[in-house]
């Protein structure tokens, strides 16, 4: 998930000054969260219900480089050995323990939030957005880059229209902005805390997204740690791996 | 207070400075007219809920918990000649789904192009679109309705089963907690002229929905519709009420200064009660919207008397005497007036319904600032304008009718008594008989938008009324799920119920996607599983709380709700189990007669145990179990799941499968000793184990499904024939499922009955409760101001009697033609009761001075004026849409008239000593 592969970004070696456009920019943010070969991060999804209530959710995320990726889900309890196994953008696998058994999720189902959180299974399985989307730099200063992005041609998403505000020192978004094809803004994430997790790359403390169309209803994940380059193997992303818990 | 200093005072200092007074009212409309531009629109129905009563509060509990209060729909209906699977009205209920979905405010969207299926896949079950994309050509649309209208939670819920027409539902959010405008995003909503959401998915919809026919229901639209159409009401009233005022002053008085004079006193009332309102933060709701019609109704008379007392003492008098000769005379009764006829109104702060306090207040203010007016602003500008005698006031005709009739009801004086007390005796069974009733239907014109949506429900839908059960227990525990079950076959089986939806279905759908199994779990961690991996889908999150202890069952009605409500709250206080236990072989033959039932087959639980009992599940001899049982351990073998092993282990773990397919302690050994380690073979036990009892139960369910619907009498064909087998398969499965021993609810199961037919109960109990309390305060303090007035009880019980014997008609008819009481018609007892009294006071009060015929024809026209006036203003608004103002307005209007008439019988037949 983007918002994952944010806290390990690094910092993109782009000479200065250099005349950028926003296809320069989108690539160098892609480039930033997905340049390493693997991760382990620590996470908790904090979902915050309209009634004050806030769940918590424990999960460890194992990445690798391009897109595959396992989630395992360590607390509460009645969550404790589920697993998300995401082959590519289109193939994901749920292993529910109750019930001893490996799921298909189909692509369709993308649009749907997580665990009733603000996070949808799309964002679960995005790691680019160059691959779908067009960028045009619509503002720059010393400190961050602004992007329009558009839906390319012949992709599909649920947000055809995407406003980032770029940092520059981090080569990673700030703040984005989800619309829709008329530019109304349905959901925005925020990323905050960008420091140097491991490894000199750049990574967000918090990312909290906002569902607009759910009445401004929040979630945030919080990373509790990060480690990277520790040689992950393919075996780990496995079904068989899915069912066994390790 | 009749004559008391102050309001002599008041008089003298009006006459003396009357600029002063002019003036001093001219300051006080401009800061009323400030005050009105802060006057702002409450469209949500929902304040006019009894806060303080348990279903009213249930009914919130249950919206804040569930979200499930504001629910828009959006109905669909296809072209003649088409349906709503064709390529083109497919793509356009996409289009619209979408387009409403990104509408700021709406929380979850559900449409036959936004809700999840389940369907086989390479991995077993895949969660999928139920309607991916628009079919590519009319073969590939037929193949579309098919498949639509076999899923259950589709078929006569997203779309109605003769496929003609379609239901988007969009739940909106909570706007209390809603952001009014978001700077960060940029989106706007709500305020400042930019449309509410409700006006944002109608224009989504439309723009989308073009060429098919569109209906907008639900509590939003009911709720815009309602409050729009009073407040046509009172633009298209307000003129018409004026005018109406102004013709039969105009006609009274032949004086513009006095038309002027009456027409502004009222309106100076109005602005002032408004301007008030929007002072003190108040809002404008459908209720407030009729004061001013009601004000022009009640308020004119104050002016008229004054004015037409004037008119006849100028002929021998100096202005200034006449006017203060005028006030000393109708000064006392004018003020009883006022009081009894704002007693009327103020007699609703007893009011459970908040607007309804508010809304007496302010009328109540408004009679009695145009009392005030009278007193003051009148006579100051008859001391600004004088004016002369108008021999036409005397309207002599009607003067001598009034005194013919009085000699009539006099020599007829036994007749009108005895039929006033028969016509009163008449009127107590029918009266008893009326009932209270808020149904948000009654608020319906015939062809609003609501009205046209609750039609198409009905056509289409089976029905637009919804009641919900709310459950709290332990939502994990299986036999707390299948008394879930057992609750959601009673009420399907219930008379008017069409339909029953809770989590059970989804959780079905995924344990068959999960399993293949379509039953409900039976471990507590599977459905913790299950919820975690459903929770996101749409519509989940209206059936259970994210910490499943709450449950919501989703029943919906056509027809009178009432007998299954009955129903229903006696199953959950009687027969739920508060402490769920496994389902046992009576419980499942139960479960088999309401569905029989709910097909109209009757069939007695002991009737049904004679083929529910015996059934059991297939030996291990059974040639078809056997079969199936070696497939199973050779499809083990070849899985993922089974751990890497040897020939020789692989024949010696079939075998020992084979033999004990439920698990056994060799077959753990075999399995730890030939896997690479003990916790793969672990691993792998468990997993062939579970594929095996599965597929057991599956065997011994699928051949029990055929007899059980043999013996219940359900359908086995045509459009029901599927849903049926699925409810049957999930019930047999009880008979064969095996739950944990160990595990146990963690909290007692309650239930609940809530929704619309609970919430209308509830608020027509407040009515009733309100109606009661007001007349009985209205009769106690306008019997106190008579007695204060004529200083005789036996005057004071007959200035009431006819207003009191006009109610008994009014009433006894709505109980003989059955119109229930509604939040308009609560209104007329107080209002026949305060302002009805008025006639029989004033006359009463005269004939202490005067003869009966000089009373007649001097009083008498001038009263009559005041009747017609006000008359007319209640008529005025059975001339709107609104239903409820209708009904209102020609009711009032008549309880006017109808005192007025009996006042001028029963008062010469009860006085018939009184001087002529």
């Amino acid at each position: 998930m983007k918002l994952v592969l944010a806290a390990f970004c690094t910092l993109v070696a782009v000479p200065a000054g250099a005349a950028e456009t926003g296809a320069d920019v989108l690539a160098k943010v892609d480039q930033a969260m997905n340049s390493f070969t693997d991760g382990t991060f620590e996470s908790k999804l904090l979902i915050r219900e309209p009634n004050g209530q806030a769940r918590e959710i424990g999960f460890t995320t194992y990445q690798k480089v391009p897109d595959k990726r396992l989630v395992r889900f360590s607390s509460p309890g009645d969550l404790k050995g589920m697993g998300v196994l995401v082959e590519n953008k289109d193939t994901m696998y749920v292993y529910l323990p109750g019930f001893q058994k490996v799921r298909r999720v189909g692509t369709h189902v993308k649009n749907q939030t997580f665990m009733g959180s603000d996070f949808s299974y799309e964002d679960m399985s995005q790691t680019r957005y160059s691959p779908t989307y067009d960028a045009k730099l619509v503002k720059a200063d010393d400190k961050s880059w602004e992007l329009e992005l558009t839906v390319k041609g012949g992709q599909e998403t649920e947000y055809p229209k995407v406003r980032m505000w770029v940092d520059k020192t981090a080569t990673q978004p700030t703040k984005v902005q989800f619309a829709d094809a008329a530019g109304k803004v349905l959901k925005t994430e925020e990323y905050e805390g960008y420091h140097i997790d491991d490894a000199n790359h750049y990574g967000p403390a918090k990312v909290r997204v906002t569902d607009h169309r759910r009445n401004d209803h929040k979630s945030e994940i919080v990373f509790i740690g990060v480690k990277l380059n520790s040689g992950l193997t393919d075996d780990l992303f496995t079904q068989r791996s899915l069912v066994r818990g390790h | 207070m009749l004559s008391s200093p102050a309001v002599n005072t008041l008089i003298a200092w009006s006459t003396r400075w009357p600029r002063t007074v002019v003036a001093a009212v001219v300051i006080l409309a401009v800061l009323a007219f400030v005050g009105t531009s802060r006057l702002q629109n409450e469209e949500d129905l929902m304040v006019f809920l009894p806060q303080r009563d348990p279903d009213v509060q249930l009914f919130k509990d249950v919206s804040q918990r569930f979200g499930a209060l504001r629910v828009a729909l959006i109905g669909v209906e296809a072209p003649a000649g088409d349906d709503v699977f064709s390529t083109a009205s497919v793509e356009k209920i996409t289009r619209a789904t979408q387009a409403i979905k990104n509408v700021r405010g709406v929380d979850l969207i559900l449409s036959i192009t936004a809700v999840s299926d389940i369907v086989p896949g390479p991995m077993g079950a895949q969660v999928v679109d139920l309607v991916p994309s628009p079919p590519a050509d009319a073969a590939a649309a037929r193949a579309l309705r098919d498949k639509v209208l076999s899923r259950e939670f589709a078929a006569g819920n997203l779309v109605s089963r003769d496929g003609r027409a379609a239901l988007i539902m969009a739940f909106l959010a909570d706007p209390s907690t809603l952001a009014a405008t978001s700077a960060a995003t940029g989106n706007s909503r709500g305020k400042g002229g930019e449309l509410g959401v409700e006006e944002q998915i109608r224009t989504a919809a439309l723009k989308e929905l073009g060429g098919m026919t569109v209906y907008f229901g639900g509590a939003p639209y009911a709720a815009r519709s309602i409050y729009q159409e009073a407040q046509a009401d009172v633009w298209h009233l307000s003129p018409v009420a004026l005018f109406m005022l102004f013709l039969v002053v105009i006609l009274a008085f032949r004086d513009p200064v006095g038309v002027g004079l009456t027409l502004g006193s009222v309106a100076l009332s109005v602005v002032v009660v408004l301007g008030a309102m929007g002072w003190l933060g108040d809002k404008f709701t459908v209720a407030s919207s009729t004061l001013p019609v009601i004000l022009f109704a009640s308020g004119s008379s104050y002016a008229v008397h004054v004015l037409g007392r004037y008119y006849l003492l100028r002929a021998d008098r100096s202005p200034a005497e006449a006017i203060a000769e005028a006030l000393r005379i109708v000064g006392p009764p004018l003020a009883i007036a006022a009081g009894t006829t704002s007693v009327g109104f103020f007699a609703f702060v007893t009011s459970e319904v908040r607007p309804w306090l508010h809304f007496g207040i302010a009328c109540g203010s408004g009679v009695l600032v145009c009392w005030l007016t009278s007193l003051t602003l009148v006579p100051a500008v008859i001391a600004l304008f004088p004016r002369k005698a108008h021999e036409e006031v005397k309207l002599v005709w009607l003067g001598n009718a009034l005194v013919a009739t009085w000699h009539w009801a006099m020599r007829h004086r036994r007749a009108v008594l005895v039929a006033a007390l028969m016509l009163g005796a008449l009127t107590v069974g029918p009266m008893l008989k009326v009932k209270v009733r808020m149904e948000p239907r009654a608020f319906y014109r015939v062809g609003s938008d609501p009205w046209l949506a609750d039609k198409f429900l009905d056509e289409h839908f089976g029905g637009g009324t919804f009641a919900q059960i709310w459950l709290t227990g332990d939502f994990d525990d299986p036999a707390t799920l299948r008394e879930l079950a057992r609750l959601s076959d009673f009420a399907r089986g219930l008379p008017g119920v069409k339909q029953v939806a809770s989590v059970l279905l989804p959780l079905t759908l995924a344990t068959d996607g999960m399993d293949g199994l379509p039953v409900l779990p039976w471990k507590r961690s599977q459905a913790a599983n299950l919820y975690l991996f459903i929770e996101g889908q749409a519509g989940v999150r209206q059936l259970i709380t994210p910490e499943r202890h709450d449950v919501l069952l989703n029943i919906r009605m056509h027809g009178d709700p009432w007998p299954a409500i009955a129903e229903l709250e006696r199953f959950a206080r009687a027969e739920l189990r508060r402490q769920p236990r496994p389902p046992t072989v009576e419980d499942v033959a139960d479960r088999l007669s309401w569905q029989a039932r709910a097909y109209g087959k009757l069939r007695a639980p002991k009737e049904l145990l004679r083929t529910v009992k015996p059934l059991a599940a297939p030996g291990l001899l059974d040639p078809e179990w056997t079969k199936k049982r070696s497939a199973i351990i050779d499809e083990f073998f070849a899985s993922e799941e089974a751990p890497p092993l040897d020939a020789a282990a692989r024949k010696q773990i079939a075998g020992l499968a084979a033999a004990a397919p439920e698990g056994s302690p060799e077959l753990a050994a075999a399995l730890a000793k030939a896997a690479p380690s003990p916790e793969e073979g672990n691993l792998g036990y468990q997993f062939l184990t579970t594929r095996l009892g599965e597929e057991h139960r599956r065997l011994a369910v699928e051949r029990a499904v055929p007899l059980l619907i043999d013996a219940a009498g359900l359908p086995t064909d045509g459009p029901d024939a599927a849903f049926v087998r699925a409810h049957v398969f999930t019930l047999a499965d009880d008979l064969f499922v095996r739950l944990p021993a160990d595990e146990h609810a963690l909290q007692p199961l309650t239930a609940r009955v809530a929704g619309e037919p609970i919430l209308d109960r509830g608020f027509s109990r407040a009515v009733e409760h309100d109606q009661i309390r007001a007349l009985l305060l209205t009769i106690a303090c306008v019997l106190l101001m008579m007695l204060a007035l004529f200083r005789s009880l036996r005057l004071a019980l007959l200035s009431m009697a006819p207003s009191l014997l006009t109610l008994a008609i009014i009433f006894g008819g709505m109980g003989m033609l059955r119109i229930p009481i509604d939040l308009g018609t609560s209104l007329v007892a107080g209002i026949c009761t305060g302002a009805g009294a008025d006639f029989a006071m004033h006359y009463l009060w005269y004939l202490r001075r005067q003869s009966a015929d000089e009373v007649s024809r001097t009083v008498g026209p001038v009263m009559v004026v005041s009747i017609v006036l006000v008359s007319l203003g209640f008529w005025v608004l059975a001339l709107g849409k609104s239903p409820v103002m209708h009904l209102f307005g020609g009711l009032a209007g008549l309880s006017m008239s109808l005192s007025a008439a009996l006042t001028c019988l029963l008062v010469p037949a009860v006085l018939n000593k009184v001087r002529t």
